[in-house]
């Protein structure tokens, strides 16, 4: 079945169909909420509540881009949460290792490729980039990853987040300013060729 | 000293770094970017930052997302109900229709037998026949059925006006028999024996007929509206 079938007989409220939609795009909105959010259990709530929330409203959708379609709702279930937790901040509940640091265990999908040092250095990388955006403001954060990890284009991101095409230029060209500058701060995890050396 | 880049033109490099800029926008940067090395270091640090956030990997869920009746808070399996009461309460408002257009379609045909009095006297065959005799021979002298004496046609006048007066004719007051004879022409069918007469019987199986036709119509529109609303309430949960 394609998806615009699975889609119509979601519709009629055939939970298998949707179902199938859910395997299709659970790794994009994993993903994306991860990215957004910070770490995996808030991920893994605002992945489930997306996909709740998709299938109750299905009959809001009204065609076009369904990973568009989708991706929004994530986005939007992310904000909410983003909101709660600055009204009512919580302490992290990530393990510490000796050094008090927390431990993030994140999932990455191996690189068959590649040796166990390089899947360390690539998993430390990581974790810095990760600090970078999450030290960006939400809308910010939005729209870098949207962009730059999950690939859309900009009329697409734009439908996502519900703002202009030049909020979306704008938003996109700061955030990649910002992380730059904060990279610099992990320079010596940075591949040498990745390493910003005309910094002064 | 590198010089601080505007916004503006960050905002314009990022956008060219994703192919978003117009043809003559994309020109006028090109034209700047060979004189502006600044502008060029600019450029290579978004495409490098660009670079280093594609190169991330993609995680690994750590677990199925697909959803179950109980997430969507409904009971187990009631989902696919909802197309079997849809199915039942449309075939049963279909079903209706015509059981109330053949209630309509008996209820104005005209009665296949006239009404008539059923007379309380109940006759045997026998009896029957000697009445036919009775009633010939009371008919008999009487070729119109009506009996009467032809009066004497009397010249009644009145000798001192010198009129004449139509004679009157004067009719007897009817005999029993000739009564007899009209009571037996107005009896209506007498009921023989026992057994229930012809407007008896279809008066009853038209009772019966519509009493069927009621339960019908009413069972109908109960299972119509009843999964009706059933499938209404199905979907509501469902969707939420």
């Amino acid at each position: 079945m394609d998806e615009s079938a699975l889609i119509a007989a979601a519709r009629q409220g055939d939970l298998d169909s949707f179902n199938h939609l859910v395997l299709a795009y659970q790794e994009l909105i994993f993903n994306q909420a991860y990215r957004v959010m910070g770490e995996s259990n808030a991920a893994d709530d605002a992945t489930q509540d997306a996909f709740i929330a998709a299938y109750r409203k299905l009959n809001t959708y009204r065609g076009g881009s369904f990973r568009a379609w989708l991706l929004r709702i994530v986005t939007n279930i992310c904000y909410d949460e983003l909101r709660r937790r600055k009204r009512h901040p919580t302490t992290q509940l990530e393990p510490l290792d000796d050094a008090g640091e927390e431990i993030e265990s994140p999932n990455w999908i191996a690189d068959p490729t590649e040796s166990p040092e390089e899947t360390t250095e690539r998993a430390e990388l990581g974790r810095a980039i990760q600090r970078c955006i999450d030290d960006l403001p939400p809308d910010f954060r939005v729209v870098v990853t949207l962009v730059d990890i999950q690939g859309l284009d900009y009329a697409e991101v734009a439908e996502v987040v519900g703002k202009p095409l030049g909020t979306v230029k704008s938003r996109l060209a700061r955030a990649r300013t910002r992380l730059r500058r904060c990279l610099q701060g992990f320079r010596e995890l940075l591949p040498s060729a990745l390493r910003l050396d005309n910094e002064e | 000293m590198k010089k601080q880049i505007k916004s503006r033109d960050l905002e314009v490099l990022s956008a060219y770094l994703d192919g978003q800029l117009a043809s003559r926008e994309q020109t006028r940067l090109e034209t700047r970017l060979k004189s502006d090395p600044d502008l060029q270091s600019a450029l290579e640090e978004l495409r490098q930052t660009r670079n280093m956030l594609r190169s991330l990997p993609k995680l690994r869920v750590p677990r199925n997302f697909t959803l179950t009746p109980e997430m969507l808070g409904f009971k187990r399996d009631t989902t696919r109900f909802f197309p079997v009461l849809r199915l039942t309460s449309v075939l049963a408002m279909i079903l209706l229709a015509f059981v109330f257009f053949g209630d309509f379609m008996l209820q104005s045909s005209p009665s296949m037998m006239p009404e008539m009095e059923v007379s309380n006297d109940v006759y045997t065959a026998p009896q029957l026949a000697e009445k036919a005799a009775e009633i010939q021979e009371a008919a008999a002298p009487y070729p119109g059925g009506l009996a009467f004496e032809a009066p004497a046609a009397e010249a009644l006048t009145d000798e001192s006006e010198g009129e004449t007066r139509a004679p009157v004719m004067k009719v007897p007051e009817p005999t029993p028999t000739v009564m007899a004879t009209f009571a037996v022409a107005e009896m209506p069918y007498p009921a023989v024996g026992e057994a229930a007469s012809p407007q008896e019987s279809f008066v009853e199986n038209n009772a019966t007929t519509n009493s069927l036709l009621r339960v019908l119509e009413i069972g109908l529109a109960v299972i119509a509206i009843g999964a009706g609303i059933a499938a209404f309430v199905l979907r509501r949960g469902t969707l939420g």
